[in-house]
């Protein structure tokens, strides 16, 4: 047994010694200081514990968590991007415009390849709160968001899927697309004439039209370039949205998302006998709204039970607004990201399967996921402010009171003790 | 707190890692990142052992610096008293559950 351990302090010990190049040149010295000491610890486990702690010293100091991390989000958006580029030239299907795929494909790529980097970031983005929460929100969120690209770009280029953003084509899309540019346009103009002193309102105008022409133009890359900018922003170290708020949200967005999923079935009739008739999507509808309106009340409770005590009114309002404000469209986000990374492979095998009949209920299915897509965080957000409004209307609350001793006893670590 | 009690114990005293780690119950995992933040808030000096000392690597040494060991006597001061640290550490108890060893400052 001894001479285990001393043969794994050994292998420890010329790791650390190896290790330590990792961690900043001004920093190799508390390394070397751990194995200075090695030899005064006694032989056995005593030692192997003091060279391990030293392995970890090194870890910690030389960050390689977080380097492992980056370079796994690195790695993950890579094959993403790899895999959506074969899905696309590998088969485009018939009658659609080859060109504008490829290039709205280039450009959903250049966004995912620009993740990491802006992740990383100093800023609006990044980089992550110290949080557990924090953290697994936004790993397993961009994680999600690119499963998601994947099985968009299955679907959307699929031979005879029919698509999941502007299924068809024609002169109807085009002329709607038009219309859009053109109300767009129309609109900045007229508001820059009638109110020409007031830049942020025409700024905004701007931002919103420039919105509204780059969803017409390359909806599934605005969507996703949403979904992955509120992520970032909602788990950054500078986010006034707490821990609890983002486990609270998330945790119950995944959970209405997956009863969503269990209950759904998308397609219309039994053709089979043993399948189930299609699910009421209003149903569904409702379940969203119902899980979204518990994740932002919990929430929104939690942010006004921690938010207690002597302070400025002011600031517990803020907190309490944000957590509100944040809490819907996180619970939106995540049940509707549930959706389509359960239900979009399983299109795709039904839209390879079926025949052309039903390539109608394909993209019905679909549009009924792209529609959650964007309902879920709008939703959210209204009935986010919904609660904002009641909540940062209340006034601050005292701090609670200590508990008062029983008599004859007290409480220690939530058990009842009993004076001797 | 307990890093910065047995440091502010013999204030001009060089202390090395192991002596501390002993005095204070915290295995190497534990004190080392405390002594770095010590070291980079200024509140502790650290340097080499001069010389080659027989039959063994020259140690790192450490100390509280003045502001260090002001701050240490208010921090301890402020404190609420605690157990005195165990000599060695009980297996499987964690430096938060054992009090405010986990804590620097």
């Amino acid at each position: 047994m001894t001479r285990a351990s001393d043969g794994v302090t050994r292998a420890l010990d010329g790791l650390l010694g190896r290790c330590a190049g990792l961690v900043p040149p001004g920093r190799r010295g508390w390394a070397e200081a751990v194995r200075a000491e090695a030899g005064e610890v006694p032989a056995g486990a005593a030692r192997l514990g003091w060279v391990a702690g030293g392995v970890w010293l090194v870890a910690r100091e030389a960050q390689m968590v977080r380097r492992i991390g980056y370079g796994l989000a690195v790695a993950a958006v890579a094959v993403a991007a790899a895999l959506v580029v074969r899905y696309l030239w590998g088969g485009a299907h018939p009658g659609r415009d080859a060109g504008w795929d490829k290039a709205r494909v280039v450009l959903l790529v250049a966004l995912a390849a620009g993740l990491p980097w802006v992740g990383r970031r100093r800023g609006v983005f990044g980089p992550v709160g110290a949080s557990i929460a924090a953290r697994v929100v936004r790993a397993g969120g961009c994680a999600a968001v690119l499963l998601l690209v994947l099985d968009l770009a299955r679907i959307e280029y699929y031979p005879g899927s029919g698509g999941v953003i502007w299924p068809g084509n024609g002169w109807a899309r085009e002329a709607v697309a038009l219309g859009l540019i053109g109300g767009c346009l129309a609109a900045v103009l007229i508001i820059t004439a009638r109110r020409p002193r007031h830049p942020v309102l025409v700024a905004w105008c701007v931002a919103a039209a420039g919105l509204v022409l780059l969803l017409t133009v390359a909806p599934v890359q605005v969507l996703i370039t949403v979904y992955v900018a509120g992520i970032l922003a909602l788990t950054t170290r500078r986010s006034p949205v707490t821990p609890a708020t983002l486990a609270i949200c998330a945790s119950a967005g995944v959970a209405g998302g997956l009863l969503v999923v269990a209950l759904w079935n998308p397609t219309r009739s039994p053709a089979a006998p043993g399948l189930h008739k299609q699910t009421d999507v209003r149903l569904l509808f409702v379940i969203l709204v119902a899980v979204i309106a518990a994740g932002t009340a919990a929430a929104g409770a939690v942010a006004v039970r921690r938010a207690r005590g002597p302070g400025d009114p002011l600031v517990l309002r803020s907190a309490r607004t944000w957590q509100c404000l944040a809490a819907g469209p996180l619970t939106g986000a995540a049940a509707a990201l549930m959706l389509p990374l359960l239900r979009a492979s399983a299109a795709v095998h039904f839209a390879a399967a079926c025949p052309a009949a039903r390539h109608g209920q394909c993209t019905a299915a679909s549009g009924v996921w792209m529609l959650f897509l964007v309902a879920g965080p709008v939703l959210g957000l209204a009935i986010g402010s919904v609660a904002a409004a009641s909540t940062a209307s209340q006034p601050p609350q005292l701090p609670l009171p200590p508990r008062e001793a029983r008599p004859g006893g007290s409480r220690s670590g939530g058990v009842f003790v009993r004076n001797s | 707190m307990l890093v910065l009690a047995a440091l502010s114990g013999a204030p001009a005293d060089w202390r090395h890692g192991y002596d501390l780690a002993k005095q204070t119950g915290l295995k190497s995992g534990t004190l080392y990142p405390i002594l770095v933040r010590l070291a980079d808030r200024g509140l502790m000096e650290a340097r080499w052992e001069e010389g080659r000392p027989a039959g063994r690597p020259p140690r790192h040494l450490y100390r509280l610096s003045t502001d260090g060991l002001a701050r240490a006597q208010a921090a301890l001061a402020a404190a609420p008293v605690a157990a005195p640290p165990a000599a060695a550490p009980r297996r499987g108890a964690s430096p938060r559950r054992r009090g405010l060893a986990g804590e620097a400052l």
